[in-house]
C-alpha cells in the first residue's frame, strides 16, 4: 500500500522525516518496504499484517503514528451535510443474513452533473497509485485511501426497481464485472442484487451493469460492512483481489461505515453538485468490541519484565483502548477499529509492540539435567551422510516432482498426483529416488561430466488405501571411472560389484548387520540380470543394479548407470556400539589356497554354500582371492582360486590336522560342483 | 714374508685390491687372495712346520697379528661397499615427489544439510531434542491446530499444495510442534528440522525448502527467553559481532511475534541490493506460542506457556556463504555441492 508522508501530515503531528517514520514503523511491527522520495513528497510502500485493516489509510496510519510516537493526532472533521429532506425511502435495503452484513448505509444522490475530478484530488489519487477515473469512482476512493471504508458507487437508473438485497448468489448465476469477467457464481458468494439479478459481488467488485458511467446523473452509494470469511472465500473462488476484498477480509471499523459515506457524500456534493435524496443505516449487528481483562502477572510472566501499572495503562489508552484498573489488572475495552483485538494475549503483544521489543533484556532458559532422545532417524541420517560423504560420494536434494512422462518411461507404477502442480513436469510425488537420481545424473552427463557418485536422503510417496505412505530411503547412482583420471591407476569403470562391496561395508560398519543379497525378479527400469535384492530374512531393505541398458540408450547416458535404493525405515536407526568383544587367538593361523574351474554358469554362492558345512571347526575364514576367464581355460568356464584359513583358539594346529581338513574340503568341493554339473548335463 | 717391511707390503697390497672393489663378489675374491686357503696367510701357516720352536712362536704370533689387521681392513671394507651399494638403489628408486598424490573421488554433503546439522547441533547443546514429522500432512495439523482457520488470510502467504483426500504437503514444520504436543505433556523442548513445500517458483522462491523449527514450552519461558536463545543462535551461526533488530510481526500461531534481523552481512548496514537498501536482513520468525495453539492440543491455555520459532535454511546457508542464487542448491551441480566438503 503507499502512503503519502505529506497526506499523513495532515492527521498527525509529524516530527520525524521519511526515513525516521519508516523505521519506527518498523519496530512497530509495520514493515515499510521502500520509500520513493520526490521534491514535494515521500511515498512510502507500506506491507500491512494480516491482522491489521485500521492501517489500511492514511488516518488509521496516522492514529497509529500518533499512539506509538506520543504525537498529537488531528481528528476527523465530522463531514457536513444536510439531512435529506425527503423521508421516504426511494431504494430499500433488504439483508438475507444479518451475520454476513452487520452493517449496510446507502444514499441516494439525483442530478449529479458531468464534471472532472479536482485537481488536488487526482494529485493524491496518483501519489498512491490510483489513475483518476470519473470524479465518483475517484472520491470513492478518496475516501478508502482517507479514511480505509471501502465504497460502491451504482447508477441508480441501472440499478431497476425500489429495493436492493444483500443476498446469497444462487448456483450457477451469472455475473459481469466491471472489469468485464464473465462470473458463473455459487451458493457461498455474497451479492447485491436487485430484483432480477445480481449487481454486485459484496465487498468484492462491481458489477458491469450498474456501472458509473459519464452519463450516470442518479447513483446510488453504499457503505457497509461483509464478513471477512465470506468475502474472503468469495476472493479465492474467482481469484479477485481488490482494495476493497483486502480490507474487508481484514475486518474494517465498524464507525467507519456512515463516516465513510458521509465524507464521500459531502466531496460528491462539493465536487458533483446534485441532491441527495435518501440516506439510511442499517445495523443488525453493532459489532461491539468486547470487554477483556489483562492480568499484570501474567503480562510479566509471558513477556519476562515487569511494568509498572501506569505504564500498561499509557500504552492501551494511546492506542484507543477505554480501561479500568482491577486488583489484578485491567478491564480492557478496545477501540472499534481494533477488529484484531479480541483476547489477552493480543493485549500483551500490543504492549510489548508498543514497548518495542529491543527494551526486553536476554535470558537463557535454564537447561535441564535430564534430556530427551530425540528422534534417532535424525542422527541416522547424519551418520550417513558422513560416511557416503567419505565414500566419495556428494549429497543432492532434488524436488519430489515428477512428471507422468518420466514416470511412464521407467515403467513406475501409477504415483500420487497433486491436485495443482506448478506444470506438468511437476506433476506427480515421486514413488522412488530413481527418477530423481537419474534427472541430476543427466543434467552432468549433458554438460559432459560423466564420473558421477551422487546419493540423496530423502522421501518417496506411495499410495496406501486413502493414505499416503512415505518413506525415507537413501539412494544412490555411481557411473564412470573407479578412480578419477590420474598417472599410475588403470582406467577401470565401475561396476556392479563396487556399489556390492560398498553397500557391504555400509551395512558391516554403520549396522553391523550382514543381510543377503540375492538374485531375483528385477524391477522394470533395471537391468533383467545384473539386479540384486537386499533382504534381512525376510524383510527387504532394498535393492541395487544396473540401469536398463535400454533406459540408458534413451537418455544418452554414455555409460552404464549403477543405483542402489534403501529404505531407511526398515533398517531402522544406526544402533550404538554395544557388542562384547572376541578374544584374539594366541595360536598362530594356518592358510591354503584351493584353486578349481568350473563352468560359468555355477554361482559363486554355490561354492560358499557347499563350503559351509566346514564353517564352525578349524576354518575360520574363506575368501575368493582371483577369478579367471581367458584364453588359458575353456571359454565356457572359469576359473575360482580360495583361500581357507584355519585357526584354533586353545592351541597350534598341527600340519595333520590341517591337511586333513584341506584334503576333505577340496574333494567335497569338487564332488559338490561336479555334481552340479552331473545334474545339469 | 719373512720381515716386518713384508707385512706392511702385504697390507699395502691387501689396501690396493680393496681400492678396486665395486661389488660384493669381487671383494669376496679379494679377501679369498689373502685370508682364502691359498692365500698369504694360510700359506704362511703351512711353512710353519719347517721352523724351529723359538722361530715359530715368533713367526706364528707375527701371521695371526697380519691376520687380525688384514681382516680388519676387509671387514671395514665390506661395511662400505655394503653403504656404496645401498645408496646405488637408493637413487635408482628415488622418484618425482612433486609428482600429484593419488587421489579418490571426493564426497561432499550439500550445503542445506550442512546448515541444517549445525542448526539443530546449536539447539541440541541446549536442551532441544530433535522431532520429526511427515511431509504429507493434514489441513488441521498444518493449518487449523495453528490458529489459521479456513479462509484466514494467513493462509495467503503459504501457497500449498493439495493432494486427494484433504492432504496437503507441508508448508512448514510447524505441524511437528503440534504432533508433539498432541503426545506429550510440558516441559517440552524440541527443535524439528525438516523439508517443506510451497506452490511458488521464482528467482526467489523454490517449491521445496527446509525449515527448522523450535518450541519450548515450560513454566516461566517467558519472551526474554526467546531473545536470549536466538541471539545466541545467530551469534553462533554468523559470528559473535553480528548486529541484531527484533521486530514485531504477525504470525497466527504465535503473539506476541517477531521477526528477527541481522545487520547486512555484504554491506555491513550501509544498504545494498542484498538488503534492499534497508542495511537489514530478515533471517527468522518466532514469538510465543498462542493460546489457540495450546486449545488446539488440549493444554490449559491459561497456564500454559513457551516459546517458538521456525527459520527457513537455504536463506542462512546463502546469507553466510554469499550464494546469490537460491536455484544452485537444487541443480545439484557438483562443482556447486563439492565446494562443501
Amino acid at each position: 500500500m503507499k502512503i503519502s508522508y505529506q497526506w499523513l501530515k495532515e492527521f498527525v503531528d509529524l516530527k520525524m522525516k521519511a526515513g525516521a517514520l519508516a523505521e519506527r514503523l518498523v519496530l512497530g511491527g509495520i514493515e515499510v518496504e521502500a520509500i520513493e522520495s520526490t521534491p514535494e513528497d515521500a511515498i512510502l510502500e507500506v506491507a500491512v499484517p494480516p491482522n491489521r485493516a485500521d492501517l489500511m489509510s492514511h488516518f488509521g496510519l496516522a492514529r497509529e503514528i500518533a499512539a506509538l510516537t506520543a504525537s498529537r493526532l488531528f481528528p476527523l472533521k465530522a463531514p457536513k451535510i444536510a439531512s435529506p429532506k425527503n423521508r421516504n425511502k426511494e431504494i430499500q435495503v433488504k439483508i438475507q443474513d444479518p451475520k454476513l452484513c452487520p452493517r449496510y448505509s446507502g444514499a441516494l444522490i439525483h442530478g449529479v452533473r458531468p464534471t472532472q475530478s479536482p485537481a488536488w484530488m487526482v494529485d493524491r489519487l496518483e501519489r498512491c497509485g490510483i489513475r483518476s477515473i470519473h470524479p465518483i469512482v475517484d472520491i470513492t476512493n478518496y475516501v478508502l485511501l482517507e479514511i480505509g471504508q471501502p465504497l460502491h458507487a451504482f447508477d441508480a437508473q441501472k440499478l431497476q426497481g425500489s429495493w436492493i438485497e444483500v443476498r446469497a448468489a444462487r448456483e450457477k448465476e451469472r455475473f459481469f464485472t466491471i472489469d468485464h469477467q464473465e462470473l458463473s457464481l455459487n451458493k457461498t458468494s455474497l451479492v447485491i442484487a436487485n430484483a432480477e439479478k445480481a449487481v454486485a459481488l459484496a465487498g468484492v467488485i462491481g458489477g458491469l451493469e450498474t456501472e458509473i458511467d459519464s452519463e450516470t446523473s442518479d447513483l446510488f452509494l453504499e457503505s457497509a460492512i461483509f464478513s471477512p470469511i465470506s468475502i474472503r472465500r468469495t476472493s479465492r473462488a474467482y481469484g479477485i483481489r481488490t482494495e476493497s476484498s483486502q480490507r474487508f477480509e481484514r475486518g474494517v471499523d465498524p464507525e467507519g461505515v456512515y463516516l465513510g459515506l458521509t465524507r464521500a457524500i459531502e466531496l460528491l456534493l462539493e465536487i458533483s453538485g446534485g441532491e441527495l435524496r435518501q440516506l439510511s443505516n442499517v445495523v443488525s449487528d453493532p459489532l461491539r468490541s468486547p470487554r477483556l481483562n489483562l492480568r499484570q502477572d501474567h503480562l510479566s510472566g509471558i513477556l519476562g519484565r515487569s511494568f509498572r501499572g501506569a505504564e500498561v495503562a499509557q500504552c492501551l489508552k494511546a492506542l484507543g483502548c477505554k480501561i479500568e484498573l482491577k486488583k489484578t489488572g485491567w478491564s480492557v475495552v478496545p477501540p472499534s477499529y481494533r477488529r484484531d483485538l479480541e483476547q489477552e494475549i493480543d493485549l500483551v503483544e500490543e504492549v510489548a509492540r508498543w514497548k518495542g521489543y529491543d527494551t526486553f533484556s536476554e535470558a537463557i532458559p535454564p537447561i535441564p539435567f535430564q534430556r530427551t532422545p530425540g528422534d534417532p532417524l535424525y542422527a541416522t541420517g547424519i551418520q550417513l551422510r558422513e560416511w557416503m560423504k567419505q565414500a566419495g560420494f556428494l549429497e543432492i536434494i532434488t524436488y519430489p516432482y515428477v512428471s507422468k512422462t518420466d514416470l511412464q518411461g521407467l515403467k513406475m507404477e501409477k504415483a500420487i498426483s497433486l491436485q495443482n502442480p506448478l506444470s506438468e513436469e511437476q506433476s506427480e510425488l515421486r514413488p522412488s529416488l530413481v527418477p530423481s537420481l537419474l534427472q541430476t545424473a543427466k543434467y552432468h552427463t549433458d554438460r559432459k561430466m560423466s564420473d558421477l557418485r551422487l546419493f540423496e536422503i530423502g522421501k518417496t510417496f506411495a499410495s496406501d488405501g486413502d493414505k499416503v505412505c512415505e518413506s525415507l530411503k537413501l539412494g544412490a547412482v555411481w557411473s564412470g571411472l573407479r578412480l578419477p583420471e590420474q598417472w599410475g591407476t588403470d582406467k577401470s569403470l565401475v561396476d556392479l560389484f563396487d556399489l556390492k562391496g560398498c553397500l557391504e561395508k555400509l551395512f558391516q560398519e554403520l549396522y553391523r548387520r550382514s543381510p543377503d543379497f540375492r538374485g531375483g525378479v528385477s524391477l522394470p527400469f533395471l537391468h533383467p540380470e545384473n539386479f540384486i535384492r537386499i533382504f534381512e530374512g525376510e524383510q527387504e531393505w532394498g535393492y541395487l543394479a544396473e540401469l536398463h541398458p535400454e533406459i540408458q540408450r534413451e537418455k544418452e547416458f554414455p555409460q552404464p548407470l549403477y543405483l542402489f535404493e534403501i529404505n531407511l525405515e526398515r533398517l531402522g536407526p544406526i544402533p550404538k556400539m554395544r557388542e562384547k568383544y572376541q578374544a584374539l587367538s594366541k595360536y598362530p593361523g594356518i592358510s591354503r589356497d584351493f584353486s578349481f574351474i568350473v563352468p560359468n554358469r555355477v554361482k559363486y554362492e554355490e561354492i560358499i554354500r557347499a563350503c559351509s558345512q566346514f564353517k564352525g571347526g578349524i576354518l575360520k575364514d574363506l575368501w575368493l582371492f582371483d577369478l579367471y576367464k581367458g584364453s588359458k581355460i575353456p571359454g565356457d568356464s572359469k576359473s575360482l582360486a580360495l583361500r581357507f584359513f584355519f585357526q584354533r583358539e586353545d592351541r597350534t594346529l598341527t600340519e595333520e590336522e590341517v591337511e586333513s581338513q584341506y584334503q576333505a574340503m577340496k574333494s567335497h568341493l569338487t564332488r559338490e560342483v561336479n555334481h552340479d554339473e552331473d545334474r545339469h548335463h | 714374508m719373512k720381515t716386518n717391511a713384508n707385512r706392511e707390503e702385504i697390507l699395502d697390497e691387501a689396501r690396493h685390491w680393496i681400492q678396486k672393489t665395486s661389488s660384493v663378489p669381487e671383494w669376496q675374491n679379494a679377501r679369498a687372495r689373502f685370508l682364502g686357503k691359498k692365500g698369504v696367510v694360510t700359506e704362511g701357516l703351512r711353512e710353519l712346520g719347517q721352523l724351529s720352536l723359538e722361530e715359530r712362536r715368533e713367526k706364528g704370533r707375527a701371521l695371526h697379528q697380519l691376520e687380525k689387521e688384514l681382516e680388519q681392513l676387509f671387514e671395514e671394507a665390506r661395511i662400505q661397499l655394503e653403504k656404496r651399494i645401498e645408496n646405488q638403489q637408493i637413487q635408482t628408486t628415488a622418484v618425482d615427489v612433486t609428482l600429484p598424490g593419488r587421489g579418490f573421488f571426493r564426497g561432499g554433503i550439500h550445503p542445506v544439510s550442512r546448515s541444517l546439522q549445525e542448526i539443530v547441533s546449536f539447539f541440541e547443546k541446549l536442551g532441544f531434542a530433535v522431532a520429526m514429522g511427515p511431509e504429507v500432512e493434514d489441513d488441521w495439523h498444518n493449518f487449523e491446530a495453528l490458529n489459521i482457520p479456513p479462509y484466514h488470510p494467513a493462509r495467503d502467504l503459504q501457497d500449498t499444495f493439495y493432494l486427494s483426500g484433504g492432504l496437503l504437503l507441508r508448508t512448514h514444520t510447524s505441524p511437528v510442534q503440534i504432533r508433539v504436543m498432541q503426545s506429550a505433556k510440558p516441559p517440552i523442548r524440541i527443535v524439528a528440522p525438516g523439508r517443506v513445500y510451497r506452490r511458488d517458483s521464482d528467482v526467489t522462491h523454490t517449491p521445496l525448502f527446509h525449515q527448522v523449527e523450535g518450541l519450548l514450552v515450560d513454566e516461566g519461558i517467558a519472551f526474554s527467553h526467546l531473545k536470549g536463545v536466538l541471539s545466541g543462535f545467530l551469534r553462533s551461526f554468523f559470528g559473535e559481532k553480528i548486529r541484531l533488530r527484533f521486530r514485531p510481526s504477525f504470525f497466527p500461531f504465535t503473539e506476541p511475534s517477531a521477526e528477527v534481523d541481522i545487520g547486512c552481512l555484504i554491506c555491513q548496514g550501509k544498504g545494498c541490493r542484498v538488503c534492499k537498501n534497508g542495511g537489514w536482513l530478515e533471517v527468522l520468525g518466532c514469538g510465543m506460542v498462542h493460546p489457540n495453539v495450546f486449545k488446539a492440543v488440549g493444554y490449559n491455555a491459561r497456564k500454559t506457556q513457551g516459546f517458538a520459532f521456525g527459520m527457513g535454511v537455504e536463506r542462512l546457508t546463502m546469507l553466510r556463504h554469499g550464494i546469490d542464487d537460491l536455484r544452485l542448491f537444487f541443480e545439484n551441480d557438483i562443482r556447486f555441492i563439492g565446494q562443501f566438503q
